[in-house]
């Protein structure tokens, strides 16, 4: 709560500046705002292209207009319901199993008290970050091959039958899941870093007195410190639950496993495989968000309601 | 208005590179003329060309060879930077802005904005394209393919040479080593994959040997039982393989080869090119792939696997599926904006010529082949795949490959199994590209419903074979989901494209 005071009398000074005085902030603010204008808001217009059957060289102007043509059309193939299932379920169970891991990691970070040893863990950490999905995919499929992955092999010692791990549908939740969270892990992680460094080291020399242990320290004061960035992040994440996947997806799933592995993206990809048709995929895309802006004005309006924090 | 907004989004995008990119090395041409010249005063065209999606600018040898043949010098417009040829075409496209020339790798796409008015329709220019004509002409069946359902041809395609691409392989010093002949027929083919499973043909005490591996294999071995895995046609009559009743039995058996071991387990999750791992490792029997680099094993694996063998067989089934499209998708045209059009036109022309298709098929003469009885025969110890692309030769662009190319570089063993296929004949009637000859809507309905009907037998096909369904029991089921997705429309749609000759 102190920190809440601090920004309000930083507020409360700067509004007696005048205004030649924070012109130039304004100045720096322009860039930002060309390239929100240009390459954000203006590019929107295209979306109208979702409503017509487009046709480059004719252009949105001379296209037919064709209203919810795509629209019904997505919605009325026999694996809507199969696709958008599989979505949801995997995006729900990054939710569980992969948002609040960095979260956990940054606390652990940031008990050790030894620079250089949570520097070397923090370095190693991002690094699958920076390694391509399609790197990371062939490492998996490699490390789960029947015949010469060392996983595989390690399961066929102890239960002593090989698993066809990436050929059946049961495992492939898994793999996908486990395979994020290492990709994502350390990387997710610095925005906590971040906000776990601004926490004023008063508070906790504070409860120190007060005989508070690390534990209570952590539930009392880091936490709640770190309510606004956590709820912040789980709002955006929620905003893209019907996206997002479609790589990773895409380069660990057979058609074997469809069943649990074939998400809006990849059925899409697919169709686009025979015949680039915008108009469809702008559809689907514009769906997408659709979806993702309803859940996101969803989740706010529940977090304003009780955690009194919210993106707007 | 909208496309305004459109346009200069693009425009912003596409205006940084371009300014880098707009100082073109020009070409300096010492043009003498000769029968191939096209104009008096020497002419640059534009081109959107790129080579294989790569970062080159196409400003390749061969281009300025033949400036300096035919006086027409080629521009290419696609920025250094690109690495991407889809989207460079469609903001092309999309910007109004067209090049003279347009290269392209999707036949549909390019069908139907020529249909819009985008390309000039090269069949109306007949007269001052001899040599397309001829090519034409002689191959009623690539005229047949690349012609667009408003009856017009937008594209000169990429003519492949040759006629074999995929054949069967096996281990022939296994088959010695065992006392085997080659298989024919389905029986005798699962008495070899069966001795190899069985009999350690390898010879390191493990029961680890692969018979026959490869996706391409199970496809190959449906005709065994009269079935064919996709789309095929029947006396004129389009059929879909895994619609049909003897695909039951095809997948029964195929099943049941599979549950034995005679085929490789990991089928669909090997990485792409199992053979440099199967045959490495001295474990593969049998796959159906590419002559020229499965022969190429043999010689590069002679060290590390001795005596291998890897020989071309001819196919059990008397079949093969597989052949090399007479033309394929990707070629190039002409914007019908375009200023230069009939001089375009006659510039796409000479590539067909036969000084333009000796510069694309061998490169220069001198340089990189002499004429040896006519014919051009490749300088010794020249990495001909390598060295002509750097020069500019064998692009992706309109021309007609010559098999004399290839028979220079691939290895006896692979010229001999492509020859045995071809004297013999194995190939099942090509399937003809249909959706090039539909309408946008067509098209648009094709989409559709092949997307959800290929997810479904893909799906259910691997299903079967790694034993998650059995065939008998989920047959039945099998047959009316494929009807409720409407798979009697597609087969309607195409024999309907088809029919349109």
């Amino acid at each position: 709560m102190k920190n809440e005071l601090s920004t309000n009398s930083i507020i409360r000074r700067k509004k007696s500046y005048r205004w030649k005085e924070v012109l130039t902030m304004y100045v720096m603010l322009i860039p930002f705002l060309l390239y929100f204008i240009l390459f954000v808001y203006k590019p929107m217009g295209g979306l109208v292209i979702a409503f017509q059957d487009y046709s480059l060289f004719k252009g949105i102007s001379g296209s037919d207009w064709v209203g919810l043509k795509h629209f019904k059309e997505f919605l009325s193939t026999p694996y809507f319901i199969r696709t958008l299932k599989n979505t949801l379920i995997l995006n729900i169970y990054l939710l569980i199993f992969s948002f609040p891991l960095p979260i956990v990691f940054a606390l652990l970070l940031n008990e050790v008290r030894r620079p250089k040893l949570k520097k070397v863990v923090q370095t190693i950490s991002y690094m699958p970050h920076f390694v391509s999905t399609v790197v990371v995919a062939g490492i998996v499929i490699n490390l789960l091959s029947p015949q010469s992955g060392i996983i595989s092999i390690l399961v066929e010692k102890i239960c002593g039958e090989r698993i066809f791990f990436l050929a059946q549908p049961q495992y492939f939740r898994t793999i996908y899941v486990v395979m994020n969270i290492w990709q994502t892990l350390g990387y997710g992680s610095i925005v906590y870093m971040a906000a776990l460094s601004g926490i004023d080291m008063e508070l906790y020399e504070a409860a120190v007195v007060d005989g508070a242990n690390k534990f209570r320290q952590i539930w009392h004061i880091t936490l709640p410190e770190l309510m606004p960035t956590i709820v912040t992040m789980l709002i955006m994440r929620i905003g893209s639950i019907l996206g997002s996947s479609t790589e990773t997806v895409l380069l660990l799933q057979q058609p074997a496993t469809y069943d649990v592995s074939d998400v809006l993206g990849t059925y899409v990809y697919r169709r686009g495989l025979i015949d680039a048709d915008y108009s469809y995929s702008t559809a689907v895309s514009l769906f997408n968000s659709f979806i993702g802006l309803l859940l996101v004005g969803i989740a706010n309006f529940v977090s304003k309601k009780t955690t009194e924090v919210g993106l707007w | 208005m909208f496309k305004k907004i459109l346009c200069l989004t693009l425009a912003v995008v596409m205006s940084l590179p371009m300014v880098a990119c707009t100082k073109k090395a020009t070409v300096d041409v010492d043009h003498v003329s000769n029968e191939n010249t096209l104009c008096e005063e020497y002419t640059v065209l534009t081109a959107f060309y790129e080579q294989n999606k790569n970062t080159d600018d196409g400003s390749h040898e061969s281009f300025k060879e033949a400036a300096r043949l035919t006086n027409v010098g080629l521009e290419c417009t696609i920025p250094k930077s690109n690495s991407d040829f889809f989207q460079a075409f469609n903001l092309m496209v999309a910007g109004g802005e067209m090049p003279d020339i347009v290269q392209t790798y999707n036949a549909i796409e390019f069908n139907q904005l020529g249909s819009e008015g985008a390309f000039a329709p090269l069949n109306e220019y007949f007269d001052i394209m001899p040599n397309f004509k001829k090519v034409l002409d002689e191959n009623p069946q690539i005229e047949e393919n690349i012609t667009a359902y408003d009856g017009n041809i937008y594209y000169i395609p990429f003519m492949p040479g040759g006629i074999a691409s995929t054949g069967w392989f096996i281990r022939q010093d296994w088959l010695d080593k065992l006392n085997l002949k080659a298989p024919v027929g389905a029986d005798q083919l699962y008495n070899v994959l069966t001795a190899f499973r069985n009999n350690d043909p390898n010879g390191n005490g493990q029961k680890d040997e692969v018979p026959l591996f490869g996706k391409t294999a199970v496809d190959e071995l449906m005709p065994l039982w009269g079935a064919r895995p996709d789309w095929y046609i029947d006396n004129g009559v389009i059929k879909y393989g895994p619609y049909e009743e003897n695909y039951k039995t095809a997948m029964e058996n195929i099943v049941k080869w599979y549950k034995e071991g005679l085929i490789d387990q990991e089928i669909f999750t090997r990485a792409d090119n199992p053979r440099a791992k199967l045959l490495g490792d001295n474990l593969g029997g049998a796959c159906v792939e590419w002559f020229g680099s499965t022969a190429a094993y043999n010689d590069t694996l002679a060290e590390t696997v001795p005596g291998i063998k890897f020989l071309p067989m001819a196919p059990p089934s008397g079949v093969a599926l597989q052949r090399r499209p007479i033309n394929d998708v990707y070629g190039w045209g002409v914007s019908a904006s375009s200023k230069n059009l009939e001089l375009a036109v006659r510039y796409l022309d000479f590539w067909l010529s036969e000084a333009g298709s000796r510069l694309m098929n061998f490169g220069k003469e001198g340089v990189h082949y002499d004429m040896v009885d006519g014919k051009p025969q490749f300088k010794e110890g020249l990495d001909v795949q390598k060295v002509l692309k750097q020069y500019g030769s064998q692009l992706d662009m309109g021309f007609q490959q010559d098999f004399a190319y290839e028979r220079q570089w691939i290895n006896d063993i692979a010229y001999e199994g492509m020859m045995m296929y071809v004297d013999n004949d194995y190939f099942v009637e090509q399937f003809p590209t249909v959706t090039t000859r539909m309408s946008k809507a067509e098209v648009a309905e094709y989409t559709k419903l092949k997307t959800d009907i290929d997810t479904y037998t893909d799906e259910m096909m691997q299903k079967w074979i790694l034993g998650a369904n059995d065939v008998d029991q989920t047959w039945d089921e099998y047959i009316s989901r494929l009807e409720s997705f409407g798979i009697k429309r597609l087969i309607e749609l195409q024999q309907n494209a088809y029919n349109r000759r």
